[in-house]
């Protein structure tokens, strides 16, 4: 016998859905129950996607330079693997599983993807403990889609490019929790505080292969917009992008930069233009190595290193007043070629403020709270592990592990507080003295101008253009 | 209203509310799969909110009875909040054994719980109204469905598992129909290349005529094409008495 009627039932079953759609509303907003349980695999998250800016130029890239956005996605490709390899593969077979997904990675590159898939489709595993991971990611490589395809556009006049660029940066800030931030990486890698932690370069020293793949990743990335940015809307763009992507290929595959490049040195116009979406992407590139080297640590658990993943990412996420540093940096090359691949592109050590000379910069910043002997400054032996360290794979003379363990092994005295070293926590003192450090070097230089978006750039031959460089 | 009108009334909406010209720009999801696109099994992850989708499948049924029917189905998916997915579908029926027809028009809403963990999959539960929009129409059904989908952890290749269940309360009850018809689908699927991803269900659903259920077991695929749209084909063939002998379904999607 039923209960209630068949116009009862539906009555109900309408209310219920009401009720459903209001709660959905209510309760699944991103920013809360973002866990509701800590208990290991049995802690909820919710999905909390969101879908792409609407705009005139969507998918121009993908249409435009077709050959360009197949790259890209088989480093998106490359960066879904990457998360699940070293996850799932101990640390003493590192050496072979370095080798073959380097292979796969390249492999890709020449047979490439025709669509730019999801870090999920190709990291399963890590998406099932550390799903925001993969949001912060996935959301910032939206990002790159929707900045690349506002440069490929010829809807969008050359003067408005900028404007259009930070509409979608806007975008990207306000509909996710954990946008990458649009400060300076000096400010970011600051509050992060890894720099000491037990993982750290424990990627780049145990998939070397892989890790210098990445660079090559990072030195396209920007490389690409560069050249957007040098080619103008009209057909100079398809010359700039074609002549800067065939290096990848003659040169930079074969012979791969030793360090993450930044926006600074590899896109300094499109820095100026948009110094936010600039800053976002060196953001994306650090958590990207941050994240490969968390995974390949074997001292963390899963629910560690979930914890940890998610400190960085909370670290490096966009914080009150950071739109206000976007500017705060220097460029080193101000007139480079994204057509040339140069030396200086390829070195550990950058001409200006690089990755490594930013974290040269945290040692001795942190150096003093650190020293067992009451020196102000890193001694040399320390100086040489650390230099040694920040370079792919394992060098002569260099000491095995991260870099905190590489400086302990020559200055057994280091003092470390324990608490900071476990997943999850963060030396506070630490971040204030390198943050404080920040302000007193950079805090007051000029910021750097914007770049005139008047006139449809003119494409110089790559002579020319070079000449200026130096 | 008679069915001609009905139908071109529904069509120019479907119409109106595509904007073919239009940028298209989520990029199209082979794993958020669809019930019809290929096959009856979905899984338990909404479109992402502020997505915006235009669904179609074309399909085939051969009856027992040799007799052979197609359905047209068109569909609008939108993220309508977080993890909430609301969904307009206008089903067409041609062929022999009833008369052509516009079907009956749900109105779906799905919410998405939780993100699967390792150990937990993730559940949704939807809930939809059927308005009664064919010609033999009668009364406005609901139905509730609950949905899970579990990726196989420690493995470096996606396969997923997924489970759907759900009831339909029949409003309006003719003689000789059920109070209500409940379905269960159990689905399994796994990425074959960066494009093409594969699947297999096997299903049971109770149809409203008394003492009549189907159950088929399928295998598809789906095909990203480009960022924004997306090809799927499945066919299945069915088992037990009163079961068609086997469907064949041609479906797109595409995002705007």
């Amino acid at each position: 016998m039923s209960v209630l009627s068949g116009r009862s039932r539906t009555t109900a079953a309408s209310v219920a859905l009401l009720l459903f759609a209001t709660g959905s509303i209510a309760c699944s907003g991103q920013w809360s129950a973002a866990k509701v349980s800590e208990s290991p695999g049995l802690r909820l998250e919710r999905r909390n996607s969101v879908s792409y800016l609407r705009g005139p130029y969507n998918f121009d890239f993908y249409r435009r330079h077709n050959d360009t956005y197949r790259f890209g996605a088989a480093i998106h490709f490359a960066h879904g693997k990457a998360h699940d390899v070293p996850q799932l593969t101990p640390l003493d077979r590192a050496g072979y599983f370095d080798g073959q997904l380097d292979s796969e990675m390249v492999h890709y590159i020449h047979d490439k993807p025709r669509i730019e898939p999801h870090m999920e489709y190709w990291g399963p595993h890590t998406s099932q403990f550390a799903w925001d991971l993969y949001r912060a990611i996935d959301w910032t490589h939206m990002h790159h889609e929707q900045t690349y395809d506002i440069l490929s556009s010829d809807e969008i006049p050359w003067s408005d490019k900028a404007e259009w660029t930070e509409r979608s940066v806007d975008y990207y800030l306000k509909w996710l929790s954990i946008p990458r931030s649009t400060a300076p990486l000096d400010v970011t890698m600051r509050r992060a505080g890894t720099m000491m932690k037990p993982y750290f370069a424990y990627f780049r020293t145990y998939y070397p292969q892989s890790a210098k793949f990445f660079y090559v990743a990072h030195w396209w990335h920007p490389a690409i917009y560069e050249a957007q940015m040098i080619g103008g809307n009209d057909k100079e763009q398809e010359q700039a992008v074609k002549s800067t992507h065939s290096l990848t290929y003659a040169q930079v595959v074969n012979d791969r930069p030793l360090r993450m490049l930044l926006s600074r040195e590899m896109m300094p116009r499109y820095s100026r233009m948009s110094p936010e979406s600039a800053n976002i992407f060196d953001n994306l590139h650090m958590l990207h190595g941050i994240a490969y080297s968390i995974l390949s640590y074997p001292g963390y658990t899963e629910q560690e290193k979930r914890k940890e993943l998610y400190r960085v990412i909370e670290a490096m996420k966009q914080q009150p007043g950071d739109k206000e540093l976007a500017r705060k940096f220097t460029l080193p090359k101000p007139n480079m070629d994204p057509r040339v691949y140069e030396d200086w592109m390829k070195s550990v050590r950058s001409p200006g403020l690089g990755m490594n000379e930013i974290m040269a910069e945290m040692l001795r910043e942190m150096w003093p709270q650190m020293s067992g002997d009451g020196s102000v400054e890193p001694p040399p032996e320390v100086w040489r592990q650390f230099w040694l360290k920040v370079e792919p794979g394992m060098q002569d003379g260099e000491k095995p592990g991260s870099l905190h363990d590489a400086i302990k092994a020559v200055h057994p005295s280091m003092k470390m507080n324990k608490q900071s070293m476990q997943a999850g926590k963060v030396s506070q003192k630490m971040v204030k003295a390198m943050l404080e450090g920040w302000q007193k070097k950079h805090g007051g230089i000029a910021p750097v101008p914007p770049l005139p978006m008047r006139d449809d750039p003119r494409l110089l031959p790559i002579a020319a253009e070079r000449v200026t460089a130096e | 209203m008679n069915n001609r009108s009905k139908s071109a009334f529904l069509s120019a909406f479907f119409a109106a509310l595509l904007p073919l010209n239009a940028p298209a720009v989520a990029n199209a999801d082979p794993l958020n799969l669809e019930r019809g696109l290929p096959l009856e099994v979905e899984d338990a992850y909404p479109t992402a909110f502020r997505n915006r989708e235009y669904q179609a499948f074309l399909r085939y049924n051969r009856g027992k009875s040799d007799e052979d029917t197609l359905d047209v189905v068109q569909r609008l998916e939108a993220g309508i909040w977080y993890n909430t997915e609301m969904t307009l579908e206008a089903p067409f029926h041609f062929g022999e054994g009833a008369p052509d027809d516009y079907g009956d028009t749900p109105v779906e809403l799905l919410y998405n719980f939780n993100q699967e963990t390792r150990i937990l999959p993730a559940a949704s539960a939807s809930g939809t109204i059927i308005a009664p929009t064919s010609e033999d129409g009668k009364g406005i059904d609901s139905e509730v469905e609950f949905l899970l989908t579990k990726t196989v952890p420690g493995t470096w290749d996606l396969h997923r598992m997924h489970l759907n269940g759900g009831y339909r309360f029949n409003d309006d009850r003719r003689d000789g129909e059920r109070e209500g018809t409940y379905h269960v689908v159990a689905g399994y699927q796994v990425r074959a290349t960066n494009e093409l991803v594969l699947l297999a269900d096997v299903f049971r659903e109770e149809k409203l005529e008394k003492d009549r259920a189907v159950n088929m077991a399928e295998l598809g695929a789906r095909y990203r094409l480009t960022p924004y749209s997306l090809l799927s084909f499945g066919t299945g063939v069915g088992f037990g008495d009163q079961s068609p002998e086997f469907r064949t379904t041609g479906g797109i999607q595409m995002q705007f």
